[in-house]
């Protein structure tokens, strides 16, 4: 059950350009998420910006009743957010979607971050770390300044490899690139992927031809954030259908395989 | 005392004047997390269409200055789906249900009236004669006199329901269209449906929405729909719902006084999923505060 409530800014700052975190205290949602999920968020008091904008959950202190969330500054809204202050209250809307399917407890399996897909994969790391399973993380951005969370991914005992485009840190080119060198995903019980549509296209094709189960996290434009405006239509084949899903409600999060890309 | 707030749209009793506007609110189960349903004189449920329909290309939705533009192209699983899987749900509801339909031809309006007309749990239909978003159909219909009113005609003889028909802005003489369906034997009508626009991404250089136009909604609409209403009040006797761009319980009493019977939330339930629960308890708040018993008085209290 989600919920709409006020959380206060315990935190926010900036950790890359363009990108903040922020921190909320928000025990009923950090209780309920899952990783993968969302929370739809109120930026404004105003009428303009007016819709909610949908940001994944970073990562959640059950105990402390605090929710992270990590964003990049893209428009009007996202820019007003980045703008709150610490006492501060921000209107939440979660939480919302479906999250990861998690393997089963000890499993090895591989987690594929681009840019700021980065997000959502630390509240994953989080949970599978619990889980004692073996982590390869794959991390790629387009510079040094860029690579977000591997300090977080390297703490949760994952082990990071990383590609940047200019090869200002870790192997130089993307992390497509990175996988095709760095075999060890092939043999995972399940590969998380979240980051740019391209990226995630082709990471889903590597999967396929190696037979590798796979999720993806996908991105659209969102509404309602809870499935009734279907604006957030994503195109999805299964059992030889290609059917609309609502990345909203019925995602975020999709098996590699099933998703249509464009 | 509390204030009567029970309105009638043809033989459809509301307990209040505050239902949801079609395809803002799903089937409803969407919303049940944050609100009472039951409580809201009526819910507008997803346009339906005979056949499922997939919509329309993303994007659908682009945001714009106090507003937003849709073009989602009615996507919906189709009559007999909603029939087979929706209606058994609205049977249980304590309150109204009311389906939107809308189709390519007159008899496809026909055949889902008739279809509908003796399902259990549906209080009245919407005939949508003003969605912007579809090539054939749609606002086709809504944007002349005559075709207006056949769709209604055929309608209103193929169901026993009560019949509203939901009015574009899209028009030169919207008064004109209202009375010409109000003749055809419209129980009431829905005023507006969205205004149709557009926006492009000066990046790429290309529209945004996947289907180049779209409907805008939000309070960026609501003076144009506020003088819908007024206009289509003083040409019609049939109630009105009126719609458009209500955020809160302040904009659907401005309606109300425009000559509206009552009224619709939309893409209000998107930033708040609470808000029309909170539209509903504001306009009692404003009776109680102003020692008004009953809303009637207030209906169309603006013209003087």
């Amino acid at each position: 059950m989600s919920k709409v409530l006020d959380a206060k800014v315990l935190a926010v700052y900036q950790v890359a350009p363009e990108t903040y975190y922020m921190e909320l205290e928000a025990p009923e949602i950090a209780r309920l998420a899952v990783p993968g999920q969302f929370v739809h968020v109120r930026c404004s008091d105003a009428q303009d910006p007016l819709l909610r904008r949908p940001l994944s959950i970073h990562m959640v202190s059950r105990p402390k009743g605090v929710l992270a969330l990590l964003f990049r500054v893209i428009g009007q809204g996202t820019e007003l957010l980045a703008k709150r202050q610490p006492g501060d209250t921000v209107n939440l809307l979660g939480p919302l979607g479906k999250g990861f399917t998690l393997p089963l407890p000890g499993s090895r399996v591989a987690v594929v971050a681009g840019g700021i897909g980065a997000a959502p994969l630390v509240f994953l790391v989080q949970e599978l770390a619990n889980m004692k399973c073996q982590i390869t993380v794959y991390l790629g951005a387009k510079d040094k300044k860029s690579i977000l969370c591997d300090g977080q991914f390297t703490q949760m005992d994952a082990e990071v490899v990383i590609a940047t485009d200019d090869g200002s840190m870790g192997f130089k080119g993307n992390v497509i690139d990175l996988m095709e060198r760095h075999m060890d995903w092939r043999k995972t019980a399940m590969t998380y992927v979240c980051g740019p549509k391209p990226m995630m296209q082709r990471v889903a094709a590597l999967l396929a031809a190696a037979d590798v189960p796979g999720e993806v996290s996908l991105e659209e434009h969102m509404g309602c954030g809870v499935g009734a405006c279907l604006s957030c239509a994503v195109k999805i084949a299964h059992h030889g259908q290609i059917t609309n899903k609502r990345a909203c409600a019925d995602g975020p999060v999709f098996p590699s395989w099933q998703v249509v890309w464009d | 005392m509390k204030p009567n707030l029970q309105v009638e749209i043809g033989t459809m009793l509301m307990a209040n004047p505050v239902t949801t506007a079609s395809g803002t609110f799903g089937f409803g189960p969407e919303y049940t997390p944050y609100l009472d349903i039951e409580r809201l004189g009526a819910i507008t449920v997803k346009g339906t269409t005979l056949e499922p329909r997939e919509g329309n290309p993303t994007p659908r939705l682009v945001e714009t200055p106090s507003g937003i533009l849709n073009s989602i192209g009615l996507q919906n699983p189709g009559v007999d789906y909603l029939i087979e899987h929706y209606a058994p749900y609205f049977r249980q509801l304590k309150t109204n249900v009311i389906v939107n339909i809308a189709g390519n031809t007159v008899e496809e309006y026909a055949n889902l009236a008739a279809k509908l007309n003796s399902v259990p749990g549906i209080a009245a239909l919407e005939v949508n004669i003003s969605c912007p978003n579809v090539k054939k159909g749609g606002l086709a219909f809504g944007s002349d006199p005559v075709s207006a009113a056949e769709v209604t005609k055929a309608v209103r003889q193929a169901t026993t329901l009560p019949v509203i028909i939901k009015l574009s802005p899209n028009v030169t003489d919207i008064a004109a269209i209202a009375s010409a369906v109000e003749e055809a034997g419209a129980d009431a009508l829905s005023v507006i449906n969205t205004l149709l626009g557009m926006a492009i991404d000066i990046r790429k250089r290309k529209p945004v929405l996947g289907n180049i136009m779209g409907g805008l909604s939000g309070p960026a609409v609501k003076p144009v729909a506020v003088r819908a209403v007024w206009q289509v009040y003083q040409r019609v006797k049939i109630p009105i719902i009126g719609m458009g761009g209500i955020m809160n319980a302040a904009d659907a009493l401005e309606f109300i006084l425009a000559g509206a019977t009552a009224v619709a939330v939309g893409t209000a339930s998107f930033i708040n999923p609470r808000a029309a629960i909170e539209v509903l308890e504001g306009i009692e708040r404003y009776l109680v505060e102003n020692n008004i018993d009953d809303i009637k008085e207030l209906v169309g209290a603006a013209h003087g």
